[in-house]
């Protein structure tokens, strides 16, 4: 039974609200994660900054630009890890310490995403951030292209985001566990480094269509840097909308599946 | 003193139980794993665009197929030495398990180590031989004994100054109940520093002169170096020297450090 979205949203944030504070409560531990998110960006930083030194780099694409995609990857990949994390989510379902919360007025989907998260992606989003006004600030980009480039990024993290709820769940009620998906996320993080183009039109086919990484990313960059008409974006936007929808469908009906393997 | 080897029953009883846990979930294990063998596929690609792009056949003395080969190889490597020791002493520590594993009559390192190495053996048999197998395939890596036992000590050096490392970031947990934070931080370090992302040669010559020293070339390159031929002998000789003084001073750092930790151990679970 859900209690209405406002509610929902509520609720979700009330428990970021407690998540952080209980992280900020052992300040020498949170100095240190945020110490490590920061590095996620510098080595992101250092391989470009090596590999334009030594090369021309990658076809189409120069070094700011580059630059501005490894930071769009970095802000969408850990964008999506403060949302989600499978491991997580997937352990509190093997324990049955999800069970408490899952009997609350809220949707299932939300209380999963309330009771599993990693705030210190957050403090990555940010690096990221810094990386990207800094390539942003070598190229020429417009006032529209930005405002596409903020939608596309928003609806593609969305439609991950869904997507590894969708494998996640997919993974406890197969499997009973999800080191698969964790792994297929630490993936994506090294794949949101570069562009599509690098992999083959197969490879750009598969991350856009079948491990969907590619909407969160690359096609966001591209329309930042305005190597996109308003056609494509439009199409992307659908296609990321599409996706979304059809992983809220499957994910939603897979938390409705949801039976506790423990407490 | 305690000998490893008159209670090698009690280790193997160790090992045992850590193939156990990792074969817990077997399809899921087996998946993970294809997806870390994947890392070097993406490495594979984005090299391959790197020469197409610069139109040459040589960057920083790797040619395209002598890069496919080192990406290969330390993927190989990172997947043999990384046993994610420090989640293990961390969650012993979080959970009060600590306290059993000091009683017992094996030191805790070892129970450590020894739980942990199914993971290293299972990944080695799963990851690491099949890349060595198609780095040397299509490369026709035809190497001399005398650098494979080079490169083989140089990775064992790695598998002990990262692991000691780790062990000693995960006795943090005392100290900051949860270490993914240093944990993190360290692991970046080595990665970067270690030549995952860029073989270290192709750093600014003003950087290559640190990382040569440190110990962060170990856990990748320094082997992968040495087995494409990239160092000669007598600077893979020199590696390893530098390497056996860094694991004397890791290692001494360590077991003060884990003194000093044993008298202030406390539980938050337990």
């Amino acid at each position: 039974m859900s209690f209405g979205l406002k509610n929902e949203i509520s609720y979700f944030f009330k428990t970021q609200y407690y998540a952080w504070k209980g992280l900020l409560t052992y300040r020498a531990n949170a100095s240190l994660f945020f110490a490590a998110s920061m590095l996620t960006v510098v080595a992101a930083f250092i391989t470009i900054s090596v590999v334009y030194n030594v090369s021309s780099g990658i076809t189409g694409w120069s070094y700011y630009q580059m630059l501005f995609l490894a930071a769009t990857g970095t802000i969408a990949f850990w964008a999506i890890s403060y949302l989600i994390n499978p491991w997580v989510i997937v352990q509190n379902m093997q324990r049955g310490s999800i069970d408490p919360y899952i009997i609350r007025p809220y949707g299932r989907l939300t209380v999963l995403f309330a009771n599993n998260y990693n705030n210190v992606a957050n403090i990555s989003v940010v690096s990221g951030l810094i990386l990207l006004a800094y390539a942003a600030l070598h190229l020429q980009f417009s006032l529209l292209f930005l405002i596409e480039y903020i939608v596309l990024l928003a609806v593609g993290i969305t439609t991950i985001v869904l997507f590894i709820m969708m494998l996640a769940l997919g993974a406890y009620h197969i499997m009973k566990n999800a080191n698969s998906v964790s792994q297929l996320m630490n993936l994506s993080r090294t794949i949101s480094t570069y562009p599509l183009s690098v992999y083959g039109i197969l490879g750009q086919l598969a991350f856009t269509l079948l491990f969907p990484i590619g909407l969160a990313y690359y096609y966001p960059s591209k329309v930042f840097l305005g190597e996109t008409g308003t056609l494509a974006f439009v199409a992307v936007l659908i296609v990321s909308i599409a996706a979304a929808v059809i992983c809220y469908k499957a994910a939603n009906l897979l938390a409705r599946k949801y039976t506790s393997g423990g407490g | 003193m305690y000998n490893v080897l008159k209670n090698w029953q009690v280790h193997l009883a160790f090992l045992a139980l850590g193939f156990k846990e990792n074969f817990a979930y077997k399809i899921d294990f087996l998946i993970s794993l294809f997806f870390r063998f994947s890392s070097a596929a993406v490495m594979i690609f984005v090299w391959t665009a790197i020469y197409l792009t610069t139109g040459s056949t040589e960057i920083g003395g790797f040619t395209l197929l002598s890069m496919y080969v080192y990406f290969f190889i330390v993927n190989a490597i990172i997947a043999m030495i990384d046993m994610d020791l420090d989640g293990n002493v961390q969650s012993d520590i979080y959970s009060g398990n600590l306290t059993n594993a000091l009683l017992r009559p094996i030191t805790y390192f070892t129970q450590q180590l020894f739980s942990s190495l199914p993971q290293a053996i299972v990944s080695t048999l799963v990851v690491s031989i099949p890349l060595i197998i198609i780095a040397v395939l299509i490369a026709h890596l035809g190497v001399a004994a005398l650098t494979v036992l080079l490169a083989f000590i140089e990775v064992l050096i790695g598998f002990v100054i990262l692991n000691v490392v780790f062990f000693t970031v995960g006795t943090l947990a005392v100290y900051t109940t949860n270490i993914w934070g240093a944990s993190t931080l360290i692991y970046y370090i080595f990665q970067i520093l270690g030549g995952v992302y860029v073989p270290l040669n192709l750093f600014p010559v003003a950087l290559q002169g640190f990382v040569m020293f440190s110990p962060f070339q170990f856990i990748a390159y320094a082997p992968a170096a040495t087995l494409l031929g990239v160092v000669s002998t007598g600077v893979a000789v020199q590696n390893i020297a530098v390497g056996l003084v860094w694991i004397a001073i890791i290692s001494l750092f360590a077991v003060y450090w884990w003194k000093k930790i044993r008298r202030k151990v406390s539980f938050v679970g337990g």
